[in-house]
């Protein structure tokens, strides 16, 4: 992943986003790694199940996650899916399914790569 | 005002467990005690079983109970208490009329995500100054109180031995009236002799 298409925001403003702490930043982007692609398929179960406001609340709490790795398309995305969802349009969020599960993929590799880079056992 | 009140207890309910951990590892770092629950009825049950905290930061849109259903449930709770829990609503900046629905039903201020931590960091200090001032002013209505029912005990009828001018208190025993006066107020009593006394100690010594 070059930095010109990079999902997340830069290392720097991650960190500063958490307070300067690298733990804690591979704490949260390690919950993200397991809950990303979680929270899109319970978005996925919601919308075959014609759920609208399980739908709402199933991608409000994606959004959160998304905002805090500060991933504007992914939250410009999940936004649109709420506000719909919110005025029971299911069709419409269903049809952006595909398009959140591959930017959740896309930033759960980004995230993946920066644990595994800040975790790494330095080098002698 | 700006003292800090000792550990500050917070308490984080919010769903989505990477908020949760970062909100955690962000008040934890600047030095508060965090407890942090993942669902309302979680939360619920916890002050159920007598739970507090300063301070609570309630998302307001949780998977099972709305936000502010929880906080309505805290403040039942705290009915009757002096100190209540600030509460801190976080919500999603498309959600206004939740804002007001949130202030309306009880939430001391809200912050939107994705929150700044500065921002973040200084609502909790307004929090806690809020808190603070809560406890001073619940201390100084405890103090009041006591004094309250030490005026009461001396304005009331007294029961006094006819011979040795005990008196008698609401558990039945009888004390000195020197130590009663000395327990129910900020008087207190040294020893004379008074002019009939000295005249009658005088007449039964050289008697």
């Amino acid at each position: 992943v070059t930095a010109t298409t990079a999902l997340a925001a830069p290392y720097a403003d991650l960190l500063s986003r958490v307070g300067g702490s690298e733990a804690l930043l591979i704490d949260v982007a390690t919950l993200f790694l397991e809950d990303g692609p979680r929270q899109v398929d319970s978005i996925r179960r919601a919308v075959e199940a014609a759920d609208a406001n399980g739908v709402r609340r199933a991608v409000h709490s994606l959004r959160g996650s998304a905002a805090i790795f500060g991933a504007a398309a992914l939250v410009a995305l999940a936004q649109h899916l709420e506000e719909e969802a919110a005025g029971g349009d299911l069709e419409r969020a269903a049809a952006r399914l595909d398009e959140l599960k591959a930017l959740v993929e896309r930033l759960r590799l980004e995230l993946e790569q920066l644990v595994a880079v800040r975790t790494r056992p330095a080098q002698f | 005002v700006n003292a800090r009140l000792g550990i500050v207890r917070i308490l984080i309910v919010e769903d989505d467990r990477a908020t949760a951990r970062l909100l955690e590892g962000l008040v934890q770092g600047w030095g508060y005690e965090a407890v942090v629950y993942h669902s309302g009825r979680e939360a619920l049950a916890a002050i159920e079983q007598r739970f507090r905290a300063d301070i609570a930061i309630l998302d307001w849109m949780l998977p099972d109970i709305e936000g502010t259903e929880v906080c309505r449930l805290m403040r039942a709770d705290e009915a009757g208490r002096n100190v209540r829990t600030y509460i801190l609503m976080l919500t999603v900046r498309t959600d206004r009329t939740d804002v007001i629905a949130g202030l309306e039903g009880g939430a001391d201020d809200y912050i939107v995500k994705p929150f700044d931590q500065g921002e973040l960091a200084a609502r909790i200090r307004v929090g806690e100054r809020t808190v603070g001032l809560q406890r001073t002013l619940a201390g100084k209505v405890r103090e009041l109180e006591q004094a309250l029912s030490q005026v009461k005990t001396l304005k009331g009828l007294l029961p006094v031995c006819a011979y040795c001018k005990a008196v008698r208190d609401d558990s039945d025993y009888w004390h000195r009236v020197e130590e009663y006066i000395a327990d129910h107020s900020n008087a207190r009593v040294s020893h004379g002799v008074c002019p009939s006394c000295l005249d009658r100690m005088e007449q039964r010594t050289f008697a």
